[in-house]
């Protein structure tokens, strides 16, 4: 059972006249109202990437301007609330085909039309081919991920474990607390990383007699970039091309 | 928790959250290790949008599931939330009753969070939340609503009568620590209130106040008909010695409601009030548009 139009206008009400606006009512209140969107009938769907990535900004929209809502007075709550959010999530769909389109043109001189005096997104979505992007499922999600493998990247990994192990410049092993030589970034890399199954930080700080925060301070400040600098070094820039 | 009766709100996974899976699973040596991050990287992105839209932020650039070596090693699908925690996001597949959790998943986690995935992953659900996993395991059946996440999020009204007990949240300072010797304690004190019991913290009104440095200071002892006496401040600390003209300290009960204004000079404002155990109030400090609010419970 969706809601009435008294129970959706007392919900909006209430979450207006809430000034408190990080309070846990607030909060579920807009979360119990977000669900009530997602319900109205006649919301647009469709299951086109640009239409999914639309949705999401529109229920942002919802939440931050929820209180700047007027339902029309010829039409029910529920019809008014249908029209604001199909309107906002229009022209988020048209802002992010005007967006593609134009990616398009500058990276492949295509002859792409724009109609972006539409009015109707689901033209619009109809018009845009989806072979850029297709949502995968997930019987067929291995499949998918076959493809994307990404062989330099996996070699600095596996380049990243034998350098560790060999430390060959000793960068790994001369890094450790003052007083706490055993308790170095090699010896850490290999017991909470490259063992398997990994170690748990509160084990090693009992068995190696070092406090826990220290230990953590440690492993997060000084090994961690550690070993992000050596994966850089070894080819790994975090924006490769899929 | 009967979860197949609720309505779970929905989250779309467009092309941004897809880029990022694709991203981060093609970094993987197997095919299963890949599915892993791939579905985990789309919980955690949910979740980060989800949180988003209630107004939470997230740092998705702390959590681990988003260093590449942490996730390389580890199946994590945490999040991090600013000032409050790691958030474990994780995928529950269709017809899974039982999430394993893996054993590098550290002492540290908040809770949990169950995001429910179906064939298409164009969207999931945000399906339930349980603060602690015990022996590795949660069971789909024993999760909470989400409005228990949403309590652990969101602030939380100050216990005072904890303070009779010595049971203080670490924000909250003695009133000697705070002030300077410059300003004598003694007025921040009660008469002949033998269980009195004070504390305070700086608070933060911006830059509006120019860096001045101001603390609520708050008191409460046991009056004679069960009611307890709450005694409300605020002071400037630091080398200032008066309060920003025009600064307000409003304190709201249940049935009332009161306000202070400082004039010029003015170095304490202050409200005093009488209200029954378990009862709320809310104190908002406020300067032109700055405000703080803090709640609190008798």
């Amino acid at each position: 059972m969706t809601m009435t139009d008294e129970q959706l206008l007392a919900l909006i009400d209430k979450i207006c006249r809430n000034q408190e606006i990080q309070s846990q009512e607030r909060r579920r209140d807009i979360h119990r109202f977000l669900i009530e969107c997602q319900r109205l009938p006649g919301l647009q769907k469709s299951s086109h990437p640009l239409y999914l990535e639309a949705v999401d900004k529109t229920l942002e929209w919802i939440s931050n301007n929820i209180c700047t809502f007027k339902p029309q007075p010829e039409l029910s709550i529920q019809m008014s609330l249908l029209r604001w959010i199909n309107g906002y999530l229009t022209w988020r769909i048209r802002d992010l085909y005007l967006k593609q389109i134009s990616q398009h043109r500058n990276e492949f001189s295509l002859d792409i039309p724009i109609n972006d005096n539409s009015e109707n997104s689901s033209t619009l979505l109809e018009q845009m081919s989806d072979n850029d992007f297709e949502t995968p499922t997930l019987s067929g999600i291995d499949g998918y991920i076959e493809r994307l493998r990404n062989q330099k990247v996996q070699e600095a990994f596996t380049q990243l474990e034998r350098y560790v192990e060999e430390d060959p410049d000793q960068l790994f092993q001369n890094c450790h607390p003052r007083q706490y030589p055993y308790c170095n970034c090699q010896l850490l890399c290999q017991r909470l990383l490259f063992k398997n199954p990994p170690e748990k930080l509160t084990h090693i700080s009992r068995q190696l007699d070092i406090k826990y925060d220290t230990l953590r301070s440690h492993w997060q400040r000084k090994c961690l970039p550690l070993l992000q600098n050596k994966l850089k070094e070894l080819g790994y820039s975090g924006d490769e091309e899929l | 928790m009967k979860t197949q009766e609720m309505h779970h709100l929905e989250i779309t996974l467009g092309i941004e959250a897809h880029r990022l899976a694709s991203q981060f699973a093609a970094e993987q040596a197997t095919t299963e290790k890949g599915k892993q991050v791939y579905l985990n990287t789309l919980a955690v992105y949910a979740a980060h949008r989800y949180l988003k839209y209630l107004g939470i932020d997230t740092d998705l650039n702390q959590s681990d599931c988003w260093n590449p070596i942490l996730r390389h090693q580890w199946n994590v699908a945490d999040l991090v939330i600013p000032n409050i925690g790691r958030l474990e996001c994780r995928p529950i597949l269709p017809e899974e009753k039982i999430i394993s959790l893996p054993s590098e998943l550290t002492e540290d986690r908040m809770g949990y969070l169950a995001i429910q995935f179906s064939e298409r992953l164009n969207k999931v659900q945000v399906l339930g939340f349980i603060k602690k996993a015990m022996l590795g395991v949660i069971e789909v059946s024993q999760l909470h609503p989400i409005d228990e996440l949403i309590t652990e999020l969101s602030p939380q009204p100050v216990n005072l009568s904890a303070w009779f007990e010595k049971v203080f949240d670490e924000v909250w300072l003695p009133i000697e620590a705070l002030l300077t010797p410059k300003i004598p304690v003694k007025g921040f004190r009660k008469s002949g209130q033998a269980d009195q019991v004070g504390r305070g913290k700086p608070i933060n009104l911006g830059l509006l106040v120019n860096g001045q440095q101001l603390a609520l200071l708050v008191s409460i002892w046991t009056e004679e008909n069960q009611e307890k006496g709450v005694l409300i401040q605020v002071s400037p600390i630091g080398e200032q010695r008066n309060l920003p003209p025009g600064l307000k300290l409003t304190v709201t009960l249940e049935s009332d409601e009161a306000e202070v204004i400082a004039r010029d000079a003015d170095n304490l404002i202050q409200l005093e009030f009488s209200e029954l155990p378990g009862k709320q109030f809310t104190v908002k400090v406020s300067l032109d548009h700055e405000s703080i609010t803090e709640k609190f419970i008798v």
